[in-house]
């Protein structure tokens, strides 16, 4: 595993996270959930910029506290409010980031910050939203890490650019002993990009399933009133209250697919999972 | 540790210009300032340095930039060393120029004996920007940048209105005797003296800087 968390807990005033979730190796992993349900608290509490009060976090096998600057060298990152001084430019970039990583790639990075259309003399706070989150991608993947943690890495980002930037973090994950964590709004991203998919509310990890799995054997049973009646409960996880009678979350499409095809189903997507998960009831 | 030292003479460049008008205002002074006033060749350009160094951590936090700045594989540790030894580069080499700058103010209108006898103060100010930045640093840390300008800006007025306040009470003599006291010193025990507090606090500001790092979340 890159990654494990297992029980790590952190409180604030009105919010507790208790979140356990592993990244294993030569996979993309996202975690989703709504805003304040404890995404960037996580991503925090694996780059050591805060301190949980409770559980274990281990990257590369080894404790945090244990990590040497070589171990962190095999990280890349993306926070979604910070990076460099936006007192900065490009230019100045490159010798630091030559200096603060060993396998910094300057050809690579240069080359694909003229592919991005990143000006080297302007100064960071300059950058449109687009520009910055760009870079910062461009920094996470400038040296060779084996772990990417990427939180909230294309918001900003237009069609094409994001296309381009997820292409370009699935030809980072070829070698196959590379890892990446990632959130995002965007669904369609993380649809096509991840391998499994974390799903994060009020700080707990409530659902943790292979992206594959989710889009193809999740699906949502629209039904009346006397039809839901009619169902075994043990195969559905979610129900919502519809004018037309309930809305029904099931990971078991293909069951009612043969068993019950009167019924309309609709495929099941990120969002209508995230949607039913969090604002639907419990059966 | 060598990226953040770039990264902070990166941004140190981009003031340039701020500076480098500094530098002219001083070098102007050559030629118009009085033997006395010279003083404030060395003290206001080794001071105006220190402003930068404190201010560098202002750059820092700007748009959130402190946790990326801890993420870095540099850690929090060697971010506390850099800023240290950036400091004490960035304020030794200012204190150099205005030395400098004051040496050759004198070789052209004084003369070199006449520098020689006012030689003995010039490493006081470098001494007490040194001990300023360092009991500084900490509070920036703690506090963040502008909150801790201006708990140190309070805490300046509070000495200030202090000394004042005793001053002009029954206590007067206290402060007396203490100036009596340092004018009395030899020139080379005033640098010891000056050196070692200067020191003792940077020791100390150091040690407390990277125990607050350590604790401080982003």
């Amino acid at each position: 595993m890159l990654i494990t968390l297992e029980n790590v807990e952190k409180h604030y005033s009105g919010f507790h996270l208790n979140c356990s979730m592993e990244v294993p190796e030569g996979c993309v992993t996202a975690l989703i959930g709504p805003n304040g349900a404890g995404k960037s608290t996580t991503f925090k509490a694996i780059l050591g910029l805060i301190f949980p009060e409770g559980g274990k976090i281990e990257l590369f096998g080894k404790p945090l506290e244990q990590l040497t600057a070589e171990d962190r060298e095999q990280m890349g990152f993306v926070l979604s409010d910070s990076c460099f001084s936006g007192y900065l430019n490009l230019e100045d970039l490159v010798p630091i980031l030559d200096r603060m990583y060993r396998r910094f790639d300057r050809k690579d990075f240069l080359e694909r910050c003229g592919q991005f259309g990143l000006p080297m003399g302007k100064k960071l706070k300059e950058f449109s939203t687009g520009m910055k989150a760009k870079l910062k991608v461009l920094i996470a993947m400038s040296h060779g890490a084996r772990l990417l943690i990427l939180d909230e890495p294309t918001a900003g980002l237009d069609v094409l650019a994001r296309e381009e930037l997820l292409d370009m973090l699935r030809e980072y994950m070829i070698p196959g002993d590379r890892s990446i964590l990632i959130s995002s709004h965007i669904s369609s991203d993380l649809e096509g990009l991840c391998d499994d998919v974390c799903l994060i509310d009020q700080g707990r990890i409530i659902l943790h399933e292979e992206t594959d799995v989710l889009l193809g054997e999740y699906g949502l049973l629209k039904v009346t009133e006397e039809q839901y009646r009619t169902l075994d409960p043990g195969r559905l996880l979610r129900k919502k209250k519809e004018s037309f009678g309930y809305s029904l979350l099931t990971a078991q499409k293909q069951f009612y697919q043969e068993n019950m095809p009167e019924f309309a189903m609709e495929k099941g997507s990120i969002d209508e999972v995230i949607t039913m998960m969090i604002k639907g009831e419990t059966i | 540790m060598s990226g953040l030292l770039i990264k902070d003479w990166k941004l140190l460049k981009r003031q340039g210009r701020y500076y480098g008008m500094v530098l002219i205002l001083v070098c102007a002074m050559i030629f118009v300032g009085s033997k006395s006033y010279s003083s404030f060749i060395t003290s206001y350009l080794t001071f105006m340095i220190s402003m930068f160094a404190i201010s560098s951590f202002s750059y820092d936090e700007l748009d959130n930039g402190m946790a990326f700045l801890m993420a870095l594989p540099s850690g929090r540790k060697h971010y506390v060393q850099a800023k240290y030894l950036f400091s004490f580069l960035l304020i030794t080499g200012g204190w150099l120029a205005g030395v400098v700058i004051r040496l050759v103010l004198f070789l052209m209108r004084f003369s070199l004996e006449e520098y020689l006898e006012i030689l003995p103060e010039e490493p006081v100010y470098l001494m007490v920007c040194l001990t300023y930045v360092g009991c500084t640093i900490p509070v920036l840390l703690k506090y963040g940048a502008e909150k801790g300008r201006n708990i140190v800006f309070m805490a300046l007025a509070v000495i200030a209105i202090g000394v004042f306040l005793t001053a002009k009470t029954g206590l007067y003599f206290v402060w007396g005797m203490f100036f009596r006291w340092l004018s009395q010193m030899p020139p080379a025990m005033l640098f010891i003296l000056s050196g070692g507090i200067c020191a003792l606090v940077l020791a100390a500001s150091y040690r407390i800087s990277v125990r607050i790092i350590r604790k401080k979340e982003f």
